[in-house]
């Protein structure tokens, strides 16, 4: 075999790779489902102690989890393709949630209730983005929530929990629209490669 | 030392099956139509190299149903993961051993 075909196969297969993982990064899903659970949290910080929007992500984090779910599983029935590292990053998500809503909880409704989910899901980001390898849009919305939850956390403002939902809510929001685009202009790209016989 | 050219392995060389194990290494299935799709071929020639790569023991194939629609998933086997790394190895050290004057 010449060294010219050898390089042609190699760059073929690395474009129907790329393209394969291309369709399966679907992040925006997840960040678009988060984003407006933790936006339309924003209205319960401001209800009596804590104790409202303490029950709202009762609520919110296992439902959140299911949608997730649902909405990945039914995404990639719908392209024909499954992930699969799809355990690994479930297991990541369900534990980064679980930190935010007992960080949460632990916090009584104070500075820790309002940063520590921040961060908790922030790391969880970053950890994702590391484990996709090449996600970086994941890892940087990960680093925004945990440089706001310091910001947070060292400006001491009248309403923490406000102010880190609404921000909360839209980096997420933001990161899933750039993914969302992001993959639809790969998509628009990348014609289908021939491989033929 | 063996020439890298003699560790390519005849069935998974064709390009096509290159390219059907190559989008599998990425997934845990694919379906059918992603496959056929992404490599832009016709259901018969992909029908066939699906054919050959299962007889070799590097994919497996379910056919079902979701509601009356037949779906068809494939994944790689095991050996199938190994014979990809292997021959993506050996056209890596081709190149090098051309680049390398060896």
């Amino acid at each position: 075999m010449a060294h010219a075909d050898a390089a042609t196969t190699l760059r073929e297969l690395e474009t129907v790779r790329q393209k394969a993982r291309g369709s399966l990064n679907a992040s925006w899903l997840a960040f678009l489902i988060w984003g407006t659970i933790v936006l339309a949290s924003a209205p319960f910080t401001q209800i009596g102690d804590g104790a409202a929007v303490g029950v709202y992500w009762m609520l919110a984090t296992p439902l959140g989890l299911l949608i997730t779910w649902r909405a990945y599983r039914s995404y990639e029935l719908r392209i024909g393709l499954v992930d699969r590292n799809e355990r690994l990053y479930a297991a990541i998500i369900a534990t980064m949630v679980v930190a935010a809503f007992v960080l949460g909880a632990a916090g009584q409704g104070g500075m820790l209730s309002a940063v520590g989910p921040l961060i908790a899901i922030g790391v969880g980001l970053v950890a994702l983005g590391v484990v996709k390898a090449r996600d970086l849009l994941v890892a940087f919305a990960g680093d925004a929530m945990i440089v706001l939850g310091i910001v947070i956390a060292v400006a001491d403002p009248d309403d923490p929990a406000l102010l880190a939902a609404l921000g909360q809510g839209a980096i997420t929001i933001l990161a899933g629209l750039i993914a969302l685009e992001r993959q639809r202009s790969s998509q628009r790209r990348s014609g289908p490669e021939p491989a033929k016989s | 030392m063996t020439h890298p050219a003699l560790k390519l392995n005849d069935t998974v060389h064709q390009r096509v099956r290159l390219g059907i194990l190559a989008v599998l290494g990425e997934a845990e299935r694919a379906d059918f139509s992603y496959l056929r799709g992404a490599l832009d071929l016709s259901d018969g020639n992909l029908s066939r190299h699906l054919q050959v790569l299962e007889e070799a023991g590097l994919v497996q194939i379910e056919k079902g149903f979701e509601g009356r629609r037949g779906r068809t998933w494939v994944s790689a086997t095991a050996r199938g993961r190994a014979a990809l790394d292997e021959e993506l190895k050996a056209l890596n050290e081709l190149i090098a051993r051309v680049n390398g004057g060896g």
